[in-house]
């Protein structure tokens, strides 16, 4: 909503198709996250960062779940809208109506 | 705009502040946080696909930032007698010369060869130097260098680095001996000489790099050679000068080398300290114990430095950051949309089911 609502505040078109644009990657992404993050809590039965730490100390959760740090990585880089990801900055192609 | 782009600042850090707590997370979740790798995975990996001959090596890299090497040129620095001043210094200092027994100097004209033990020091030198008058020798002629290594080093057979035995002989003797003998930092104290063909082959390197000078650069490079005064056209034996007196630099080089020294103690100093003194097994263990002890060594060293640990960790994955920024192309809006919810929202949910029943199961 707060995206939503920057995009629009900027009284431009570009700044508001960014804005959409962000909201909805943000959607995607923030889904995906938490299905995987609920994996790691099924496994380790705690919350908390020091436990899940804890649980690590002989296998890695890298070692049993590669694909899930595979997706893990795909959707850090949407959350911080860069690399391949980066379309609410992408000025070209917003003014490019891509 | 570009002067109040300051302001942007704020956005950019809030940016990167954002990238390392996400790689610092992908770290607590998936590769154990500040924990070292585990002493199962360590030492599967060491004794199964570590070579162990390298073992002694690699713990000795971090001696490399040790700055016995700048001790070593500073020696070559007190004993240069290329300084007449220190010379003579150095003959009062020693009682070589004492001005209170003037008849010392009449006893050394026609007690002369008192020298001889020093001039024997040098004879290599001298040798060295005569060949390279009469163009027989020239080690400042790179092909001529690469012909005499070849001839006399690699098909005589003494560098012949493919022979183990030899291999691990010369990294005894020449890397890991000079650490814990002093007598040999003693022997190259006077025998400073044998760093000359060091020296020789780096002149470039610090000519180069002292002086900030960017060698791919080479019309910045001619117009600060002419702009110093190093070069002037109109005295052309200049140029012969300075290949042969290259030593006028070392004024030059003295001011960084006390830089690096000192920048070298900071940074080296503690590595090998801790390395040392904070480890349950001592250092000469690495010597006369199995690989299993240099593993307990790292693994020691990681449990003491979990920070450092978890720095690396985020830092490779900031790495992993740039690679994939650098190599894939910036998709398309469609079709980031229907990649997240088509396929990985699906193997995310399978997932979940998965590791669940797994869960249960167990």
């Amino acid at each position: 909503m707060v995206l939503l609502l920057l995009g629009w505040s900027s009284n431009s078109r570009y700044a508001l198709l960014g804005g959409l644009r962000a909201a909805a990657q943000f959607l995607a992404y923030d889904v995906v996250m938490g299905l995987i993050l609920i994996n790691l809590l099924l496994v380790t039965g705690s919350t908390e960062l020091i436990r899940i730490t804890q649980f690590q100390e002989h296998v890695w959760f890298f070692f049993p779940f590669p694909l899930l740090f595979g997706i893990f990585f795909i959707c850090t880089v949407a959350e911080t809208s860069r690399g391949p990801f980066d379309l609410p900055e992408a000025e070209g192609e917003l003014v490019a109506r891509l | 705009m570009e002067f109040s782009s300051a302001g942007f600042a704020f956005f950019f850090i809030g940016e990167y502040l954002n990238l390392i707590l996400m790689a610092s997370l992908s770290t607590i979740f998936f590769f154990g946080g500040a924990l070292p790798p585990s002493q199962w995975f360590m030492h599967l990996a060491g004794v199964l696909v570590f070579p162990q001959f390298l073992v002694l090596p690699i713990l000795l890299l971090p001696l490399q930032w040790f700055p016995i090497y700048d001790f070593l040129e500073l020696c070559c620095w007190v004993f240069d007698f290329r300084r007449p001043v220190l010379l003579i210094y150095y003959l009062f200092d020693t009682g070589v010369l004492d001005l209170r027994y003037p008849g010392l100097l009449v006893y050394y004209v026609y007690h002369y060869w008192v020298f001889q033990y020093f001039y024997l020091g040098h004879l290599v030198y001298y040798c060295f130097e005569y060949l390279k008058n009469i163009g027989v020798f020239d080690l400042s002629h790179p092909v001529l260098l690469f012909y005499y290594i070849y001839e006399y080093c690699i098909r005589g057979g003494v560098f012949d680095l493919q022979h183990p035995v030899l291999l691990s002989y010369y990294i005894f003797h020449y890397w890991v001996y000079p650490y814990f003998y002093p007598v040999q930092l003693i022997y190259y104290v006077y025998h400073y000489w044998v760093f000359q063909y060091f020296y020789l082959g780096h002149l470039a390197y610090y000519l180069f790099h002292y002086w900030g000078i960017d060698f791919r650069r080479p019309v910045l490079l001619v117009y600060y050679l002419f702009d110093t005064g190093v070069l002037d056209l109109r005295y052309p034996g200049l140029l012969v000068y300075y290949v042969y007196h290259y030593w006028v630099f070392q004024y030059f080089y003295l001011g960084h080398l006390i830089y690096y020294i000192l920048i070298t103690w900071v940074i080296g100093i503690p590595y090998p300290v801790q390395l040392v003194y904070f480890m349950y097994v001592d250092w000469y263990q690495i010597y006369i114990g199995s690989f299993h002890n240099a593993l307990v060594l790292i693994e020691q060293w990681l449990l003491f430095h979990q920070n450092i640990m978890f720095t690396i960790k985020v830092d490779l994955i900031l790495m992993l950051f740039i690679f994939a920024r650098a190599s894939l192309p910036r998709y398309r809006y469609d079709q980031v949309m229907s990649f997240f919810w088509k396929t990985l929202l699906p193997i995310a949910f399978g997932y979940v089911f998965i590791t669940a029943t797994l869960v249960l199961l167990h």
